[in-house]
């Protein structure tokens, strides 16, 4: 009997570890559509795609199922993590993970004179500088949407994509 | 052990390996249904646009959040009589949701409830089952099995109480809905009276059925079919008449067949085939020829390998007229028969049952009011083929309760009323009633009329208090009991909840103990004179009612987000316990030959000052693990301190009563009496005829002379008689209507395992493949029973030990397309066969295979 105990709370705690977030899956495919409805200038058609996320996060995993499999138009996609604010490189989108909302006004500067999507998790993103946040409302997953903070960056944004999103000015 | 978890490893790997299967994705998301949505793979959420995909994580439910809530924190009803979150949930109380029920393959609701934490669940006979609520099991011990069944719980369907007012506890078999009819089944552990009414003493078990969620035609059907005969199937069909009125109807049907078809005989220690029951030797038949068994075995037990036949028919009418009014009603049928355990004594320990009950249930909720009403009727036979169990139930309740809210505030009062006939003429002669040979030979009432109010009171959505009061007024005894309830939960913050129970509940009184009047004529007759021929049973009007007080700690977290820990520390205490014991033995002895001629017992029902003290703590541990993958851990440690412990059992009262019967006063002085005068006589007679009586002769000639008008009336009489006289001997054990307190002894009650539990393991390595495993075990547990006592046997044990058990189930399950599935269905999948239940039948595994349809 004792045994059985022992091998219960044993097979518990390993499968513990084995915790994926079902939320970050459903981010990740939200921003696969955000790159389908926003359009960039022509110098940021050339390359790869990247995906910039900062702060290590469990949408990385997920991103990069999706990227692994996908493309965005004829561009291959790809995920890059930055772990702070000084090793953001150029990117298309970037995603800032919940923690580093603080960061925000600061990345601005950074990427300033990149065609950057800037995608928030934290309340006031927007506020502070992005052009999509996402938010819960209640348990359903939902975004505000900032047309001016997205094509002041010098990306246009499909009607649809501001249609679905929460505006926010 | 090893080997079980490589099987299991490797049953999951196996099943890991599979790959997803394409789906058919023609219709647009907002046509598919909730469960049609959980069958889109990854590239099909890729390839939906974000319209859409907003829509699939509206609809679904897809973020984290829900999904956790879902599986951690399902909605209950039972504790606050309102829809709340598990974790808030103010007593202790486990959630078992409709898919969790299917996927684990369970194949009846006492199975089922092998998932719920707290529970003891025993298989008797294959499908038949013995469930309590955290014990206090065989009380008062050496006893008969009535005793050793659960007695102090309330089973109810939507509210309805399907409760065996007769004696006692919840027969399953008897119950019309099935698995198939239910959206979940909720268990409140603790003394629940004053919230849910008497009999609500260890806990509760709330079957809440389902509601049509859409106004389309739904059918849903499952079959199974597995070894020893067991077979399985359900359908149901479900469609609105409009957006307001929806119908439901459904059908089940249940058959599982023993695992051998033998009987064991409690004299003899062994199992026999039924038809050396018509021709046995038994020890105590002194011409030591065959006898039978049982007067008419045929009739009794007519298929020896029948387990459990049974089927259940349902109609379910929801009419919703307006968002604040609202009319819910239920009808149906069940038909039952088993071999399952016997409820009175016998020579061996399984009986034939029968029921066939028709019921209607019901409820309204109209504003504030929620009205409910409801009546069940039909045919219930306990022990067939054996006079005075044949006893027709008819139960009605009818309850009001007003809800309003002042603030933070929310009363809710309400009144009640119950009545319960059982009637036991329909099944006698007239013959048999004048001479008392039924039960109740009539149709006795139990009436309950009852006033509640609960007030529940949050402070800052940190701090609830919730009182229930409740006072019942019962026709007999004609008592009015006080219960209530007294909660506080606290929550630390909304991942942390701390909260506290004190409660009294009591069980509601019993037609049998109230009402017994039966002349049992001993059959076959006892060859000892003295050993009563007939006993005569009479219940109590004016019993105690067995009550419970209990504190309980509890503490809930969600330490992360996937994982709720629920532990509850308990201590309770139940005393007014009643049972049957003789109190007077008249035995008619022929004084010519000193032999006795004929010996009648009197049986009644009194309470015992026996206390029951259960000390113990459970914990639940419920984890999503992924969103493929749910596990749950729980058990419940305990002990029972038992205080003034009877020892002895009838069986003993009557030797010790038949023992004292040479002491009997009047018999001594009835037998001085008539010693004299037969001496004197003689000593007359040999005066008379030339011949020396001997001195005592003489002496007692002399004495005789002396004798009054009384003494010599008294010998008169008794030559009138031919010498023979009726002696009463009392049971000397009992001093004002109670038991003597310098005989009751302190012991603990081992009949509750020390330790029960069990794991669960949800799996789905795709959408289309469930695999759900489930394990159930308890340490080794040991009752005494009244047939096993070794002063009345030939040295057998008096303790029936119960071996410690761990069961292990797993189903496995596959959609073919949809949610049309098949399944193998292994319950007791190692084959453990050691006995769960006293003398009941060694449990065998089942193993089922199935398919279900759903459009």
């Amino acid at each position: 009997m004792k045994s059985t105990i022992l091998s219960a709370l044993l097979i518990f705690y390993m499968s513990c570890l084995t915790l994926s977030a079902q939320n970050e899956k459903f981010k990740a495919l939200f921003l696969y559509n955000f790159i389908k409805n926003v359009e960039w200038p022509q110098s940021a058609k050339q390359g790869d795609l990247i995906i910039g996320i900062l702060g290590n996060n469990p949408i990385t995993k997920e991103l990069e199922t999706i990227t692994s499999s996908q493309k965005a138009g004829n561009q291959s996609m790809k995920v890059k993590v930055f772990s702070n604010v000084e090793e953001i490189s150029n990117c298309q989108i970037l995603y800032v993970s919940p923690g580093k909302g603080s960061a925000i006004p600061l990345l601005i500067s950074k990427i300033n004179g990149y065609s950057t999507l800037v995608v928030s998790d934290s309340k006031g993103g927007i506020q502070q500088g992005s052009g999509i946040n996402f938010l819960l409302d209640g348990d359903k997953l939902k975004f505000e949407i900032s047309k001016h903070n997205i094509e002041s960056r010098g990306l246009k944004v499909s009607a649809n994509l501001l249609n679905l999103g929460i505006a926010v000015n | 052990m090893k080997k079980i978890y490589i099987t299991i490893f490797i049953l999951f790997i196996a099943f890991s390996g599979g790959t997803g299967f394409s789906q058919e994705n023609k219709k647009s998301v907002t046509e598919m249904t909730r469960e049609e949505l959980s069958e889109l793979s990854y590239q099909d959420l890729m390839n939906l646009s974000l319209e859409d995909l907003m829509v699939v994580a509206n609809k679904f439910g897809l973020s984290a959040d829900e999904i956790l809530e879902y599986f951690l924190n399902k909605d209950v009803t039972s504790a606050s009589k309102r829809a709340e979150k598990s974790i808030n949930s103010p007593l202790s109380t486990t959630v078992l949701s409709k898919d969790e029920i299917l996927a684990s393959g369970a194949t009846s609701i006492p199975e089922a409830l092998r998932l719920i934490p707290g529970m003891i669940i025993r298989e008797k006979t294959n499908g038949n089952y013995d469930a309590h609520i955290r014990g206090n099991d065989n009380l008062p011990p050496k006893n008969m099995f009535i005793y050793s069944e659960n007695s102090i719980s309330l089973v109810m369907i939507d509210g309805r109480p399907v409760y065996n007012y007769a004696f006692g506890g919840s027969f399953w078999e008897t119950l019309p809905v099935e698995l198939n009819d239910i959206d979940r089944i909720e268990v409140i552990r603790g003394p629940s009276s004053a919230l849910y009414g008497p009999n609500a003493v260890s806990g509760v078990v709330n079957i809440i059925t389902l509601k049509p969620e859409g106004k389309n035609l739904k059918t849903d059907a499952s079959v199974q079919i597995g070894n020893n005969s067991a077979k399985l199937a359900n359908a149901s069909l479900a469609f609105g008449v409009s957006d307001k009125l929806k119908v439901r109807l459904s059908g089940n049907y249940t058959h599982f067949n023993r695992s051998n078809d033998e009987f064991y005989i409690y004299d003899l220690g062994r199992n026999y085939p039924k038809g050396a029951l018509d021709t046995m030797v038994m020890w105590y038949n002194p011409s030591r020829s065959k006898m039978k068994v049982h007067e008419n075995i045929d009739e009794a037990i007519p298929d020896p390998s029948l387990s459990l036949n049974k089927y259940g028919v349902n109609a379910f009418v929801f009419y919703d007229v307006t968002k604040d009014i609202n009319f819910n009603l239920s009808a149906g049928l069940n038909n039952s028969s088993n071999n399952t355990t016997t409820l009175g004594n016998s020579e061996f320990p399984i009986a034939g049952r029968d029921a066939d009950f028709k019921y209607f249930d019901i409820r309204s909720k109209i504003y504030g009011f929620s009205l409910q009403a409801n009546y069940m009727m039909g045919k219930q036979d306990f022990q067939r083929a054996s006079k005075g169990w044949d006893i027709d139930p008819q139960i009605a309740n009818a309850s009001l309760e007003y809800e309003k809210s002042f603030g933070s505030l929310v009363i809710r009062p309400g009144v009640s009323y119950q009545s319960a006939i059982y009637d036991d003429t329909k099944s006698l002669t007239q013959e048999d009633i004048d001479n008392l040979n039924g039960f109740l030979n009539g149709a006795p009432k139990i009436t309950n009329v009852a006033g509640y109010i609960r007030g529940d009171y949050s402070f800052k959505e940190k701090l609830r208090l919730i009182a229930a009061l409740r006072t019942d007024k019962y026709n007999v005894p004609s008592s009015t009991y006080f219960t209530y309830q007294f909660i506080s939960t606290f929550n630390i913050n909304t991942k942390n909840l701390v909260r506290a129970v004190y409660s009294r509940a009591n069980r509601g009184p019993f037609i049998v103990d109230s009402y017994a009047n039966y002349n049992w004529q001993v059959v076959p007759a006892n060859s000892d004179g003295m050993a009563p021929q007939l006993l005569i049973w009479n219940g109590s009007k004016k019993l105690d009612l067995p009550v419970m007080d209990m504190f309980e700690l509890g503490f809930r977290t969600q330490p992360f987000k996937n994982i709720m820990i629920d532990i509850e520390a308990f201590q309770s205490k139940t005393k007014h316990f009643s049972y049957f014991m003789p109190d007077t033995l008249d035995v008619t002895l022929n004084l010519a030959t000193g032999k006795a001629v004929n010996s009648v017992a009197h049986i009644q029902y009194y309470n015992f000052d026996l206390a029951s003290t259960q000390t113990g703590l459970t914990f639940n541990i419920s984890a999503v693990l992924a969103k493929n993958l749910n596990l749950k851990v729980f058990g419940t440690f305990q002990k029972t301190d038992l205080k003034n412990v009877y020892p002895k059992n009838y069986f003993n009262n009557l030797a010790e009563m038949q023992a004292s019967i040479p002491s009997n006063p009047k018999l001594q002085q009835d037998g001085y009496l008539l010693t004299i005068a037969s001496r004197a006589q003689t000593a007359q007679y040999k005066l008379l005829n030339g011949l020396t009586p001997t001195t005592e002769e003489l002496q007692a000639a002399q004495l005789f002379q002396t004798f009054n008008a009384t003494q010599l009336g008294r010998i008169g009489q008794l030559q009138s008689q031919g010498y023979k006289e009726t002696y009463e001997v009392y049971n000397t054990d009992i001093e004002n209507d109670k038991i003597k307190s310098s005989l009751l002894e302190n012991s603990s009650n081992k009949a509750t395992p020390s330790f029960y539990g069990g794991f669960s393991v949800s799996y789905s390595p795709t959408p289309k493949v469930n695999a759900f495993l489930s394990s159930y075990f308890f340490t080794s547990n040991e009752i005494i029973h009244s047939e096993t006592d070794d002063t009345n046997k030939n040295g057998y044990d008096p303790i029936y030990k119960i071996d410690a058990k761990a069961i292990f189930s797993m189903k496995l399950s596959y959609k073919i397309y949809k949610e049309n599935a098949i399944f193998i269905n292994c319950r007791n999948l190692f084959n453990s066969t050691s006995r769960e239940f006293a003398f009941m039948d060694k449990v065998y595994g089942k193993y089922l295979v199935g398919a279900s349809i759903s459009f």
